[in-house]
């Protein structure tokens, strides 16, 4: 160590320098262990060093929660110094003691909480979730749904809240994943009031049925468009438009807005498809509440029976889109970037905007529960879905970059490679698809990338989302980038292929030729029509 | 070296007179690390002041080492104006140059950050500040102590609740 070679010929004065400078010394401490030796110094350095380590609190069983309980207790100032809390728990210790962090011994006097996370148990801890029998009799200990309602100010016609003092009054972020309660785990319910919350920018809920008890009505006029809530993510969720259109109408100013309908079901948590969810048109209406300021759009629809046919060329089941729906479209001015899956009803999108940078497409919703689809059937049914949505519909001024995401089981780079890397004729058929669009994408300044995911850990474990505490999440590798047209998995080049297909492309890319129309599957080979455009 | 050091003898000088009274002479950009002594040459409405800049709170031998720093550092980049302490990007990597610059006893480093301080220079601020931190570093709360002269306050028993009831969270 460096201070070894001049051990100090004398003592450092740390308290002789004035207060302020003693704090930077003490802020530039970054272990915790550290931190605790300096506040076992003298009362002086205890009061700097706190802070510091009571800034950020990650509380993993019920030993924590009644430790944290107690320490606050016995010096108040702990409270105050807390801004960040992270309550992450699985089944095993003393589940009952999370409860110890309740609101009126705990949370009401956090009065500088900032950040706050709490997750329960969930089905990842448990099993059963691929083949829909997962059963859990786990459920978040902490009330938050008493918190939630608590903190709020009524905007809520009928409704009346009494807002606790100083209760989560200066939360910037809140992510809730725990069941509510053993009968009902997944109702949001009366913690969907959330959407009412004076200070919240950024807000992630998982696992729940996105509904609650009111409805637009409810809302007193007054209140919409007044909250700062910037970032809404809504992960395995039944997702009911009753409510998204509270949350999408109470914020001045959305920014981020990702929905991911839930994929695994099993009794208790099915969608109820007899009432509107973001399958239905009205989806675009209400997202057109934000349309000036949402830049990123990300939305994953519910896995569709037979969502492999549609993905391969179906029409939508919802393609038709009203004279007012197809105006919404075209007012989001400030979105750069949209990641849907093929069945989304937001695939209409690009054609109608005009400031679209990126497109990432996957076929989530068309390859669920890892049942296998062959990769060329499933590179297919993306294919059509792109040149439906933006090469056939684009004009060269909005065709965004495209990025193709496949999720797949088992070691998804060595598989691509059976389907790009092989030396039979499907494999070159394969190539040739991606070829097209590369080279279409590149000749008009646009990039074309395909990425897979997978999950690189230690016990070969995979995760459904959300991906929790201690949860890998998978890794997302590119196989293949425009920029390096012949090279696939990244490190094999097709000389062959360039020989061959070299002038076909640059005629397809040469000037005048403006769009690609048709992708015909015959006899395994792509057949490209062209079609010369008379202008945009 | 960056594009914009001109060379030495081109650069206008400005003379600092240190607490005990000795005259330094050092070239402008050199000067203005410190924000302090810019905001003063701009108070001379950018001219190059041709009077001498007294220096009160800092001796001969201190602002020698500071201006050390200041020439070694005087192409890097203005700092930003990043205040946040929550953001602040937190390292105690210190680069090679400065930790053999801080290779000092206690008593010049006690000196150098309030130099740092006085003529705000954040960056050498910093690089102290980080310094006394890496003292502080693996060591008990009786080798803290010592190293810092600090008379421990508490009694043994208050000592052990402190100690109980901030250990009992885990790193992240």
């Amino acid at each position: 160590m460096a201070n070894e070679e001049y051990a100090p010929t004398s003592q450092f004065p740390l308290l002789s320098l004035p207060a302020e400078l003693t704090l930077l010394v003490v802020e530039q401490v970054e272990a915790r262990d550290d931190l605790i030796n300096l506040s076992l110094t003298c009362r002086r350095l205890q009061e700097l060093a706190e802070p510091l380590i009571w800034r950020s609190l990650l509380i993993l069983h019920g030993t924590h929660a009644r430790r944290v309980r107690q320490a606050v207790w016995s010096r108040r100032e702990r409270m105050d110094a807390i801004q960040q809390l992270d309550i992450f728990y699985g089944d095993e210790f003393d589940q009952d003691d999370i409860g110890l962090l309740d609101k009126n011994n705990f949370f009401c006097h956090l009065r500088k909480l900032r950040h706050l996370t709490i997750e329960g148990p969930c089905p990842n801890n448990h099993g059963g979730w691929t083949e829909g029998t997962a059963n859990f009799p786990s459920y978040t200990r902490i009330n938050y749904t008493q918190l939630i309602v608590d903190s709020v100010q009524s905007g809520l016609q009928g409704f009346s809240f009494t807002r606790t003092p100083d209760l989560l009054s200066m939360l910037q972020t809140l992510t809730l994943h725990g069941h509510r309660n053993a009968a009902e785990p997944f109702t949001l319910g009366g913690a969907s009031a959330i959407f009412l919350h004076p200070t919240l920018r950024k807000l992630t809920i998982s696992c729940s049925d996105f509904d609650g008890p009111w409805t637009i009505d409810d809302i007193e006029p007054g209140t919409l468009k007044t909250t700062p809530l910037e970032s809404l993510t809504l992960i395995e969720c039944n997702i009911y438009l009753s409510l998204l259109e509270i949350a999408l109408r109470l914020p001045k100013a959305l920014r981020e807005l990702s929905l991911n309908e839930r994929k695994y079901v099993w009794e208790g948590c099915r969608p109820d498809h007899s009432r509107p969810r973001t399958d239905s048109p009205d989806f675009i209406t209400l997202l057109a509440y934000q349309a000036s300021s949402l830049q990123r759009i990300t939305h994953n629809s519910e896995p569709l029976q037979g969502g492999t046919e549609i993905a391969v060329g179906r029409p939508l089941p919802n393609a038709y889109l009203n004279a007012d729906q197809i105006e919404a479209l075209s007012t989001f001015t400030a979105l750069t970037d949209l990641e849907i899956s093929v069945t989304s009803v937001l695939t209409h999108l690009p054609r109608y905007s005009t400031s679209l940078t990126n497109l990432r497409l996957n076929d989530s919703d068309a390859t669920v529960g890892f049942h296998m689809t062959p990769i060329s059937l499933r590179l297919h049914g993306l294919y059509r879905r792109i040149f439906h949505t933006t090469c056939e519909t684009c004009t060269a001024s909005n065709l965004p970059n495209i990025d193709l995401v496949l999720s797949l089981p088992g070691r998804p780079s060595i598989e691509l490679e059976e389907h790009f890397c092989a030396a039979n004729p499907d494999c070159l058929h394969n190539r040739r698809c991606v070829y097209w669009l590369a080279a279409v994408l590149k000749a008009r300044k646009r990039r074309f990338r395909i990425f897979v995911e997978e999950f690189i850990n230690h016990s070969n474990l995979r995760y459904i989302p959300p991906y929790m505490y201690g949860e890998e999440p998978p890794v997302e590798t590119c196989v293949y980038n425009s920029d390096d047209l012949w090279t696939f998995a990244n490190r094999r080049t097709y000389a062959d292929d360039r020989e061959e297909l070299d002038p076909f492309l640059k005629a397809v890319c040469a000037p005048g030729v403006d769009n690609l129309v048709r992708v015909e599957k015959t006899t395994n080979v792509c057949i490209l029509i062209l079609r010369t455009m008379t202008g945009p | 070296m960056a594009a914009n050091a001109q060379p030495t003898d081109a650069q206008p000088k400005i003379t600092l007179v240190s607490s005990d009274n000795q005259k330094i002479l050092v070239d402008r950009d050199i000067a203005e690390r410190s924000v302090l002594l810019k905001h003063m040459i701009q108070d001379f409405g950018g001219e190059t002041p041709d009077q001498d800049i007294p220096i009160h709170n800092v001796n001969e031998v201190v602002l020698k080492k500071v201006i050390e720093w200041c020439e070694h550092h005087r192409a890097d980049p203005p700092a930003t104006a990043e205040d946040d302490s929550d953001n602040r990007k937190k390292s105690t990597d210190i680069e090679e140059w400065d930790q053999k610059f801080m290779q000092v006893d206690q008593e010049m480093l006690f000196e150098i950050i309030l130099a740092a301080n006085y003529l705000d220079i954040k960056p050498l601020l910093d690089v102290g500040c980080k310094t006394v931190a890496n003292m502080i570093k693996g060591k008990s709360p009786d080798e803290i102590r010592k190293t810092f002269n600090i008379t421990n306050d508490f009694t043994p028993e208050e000592e052990d609740q402190i100690r109980r009831e901030n250990e009992w969270a885990e790193d992240r």
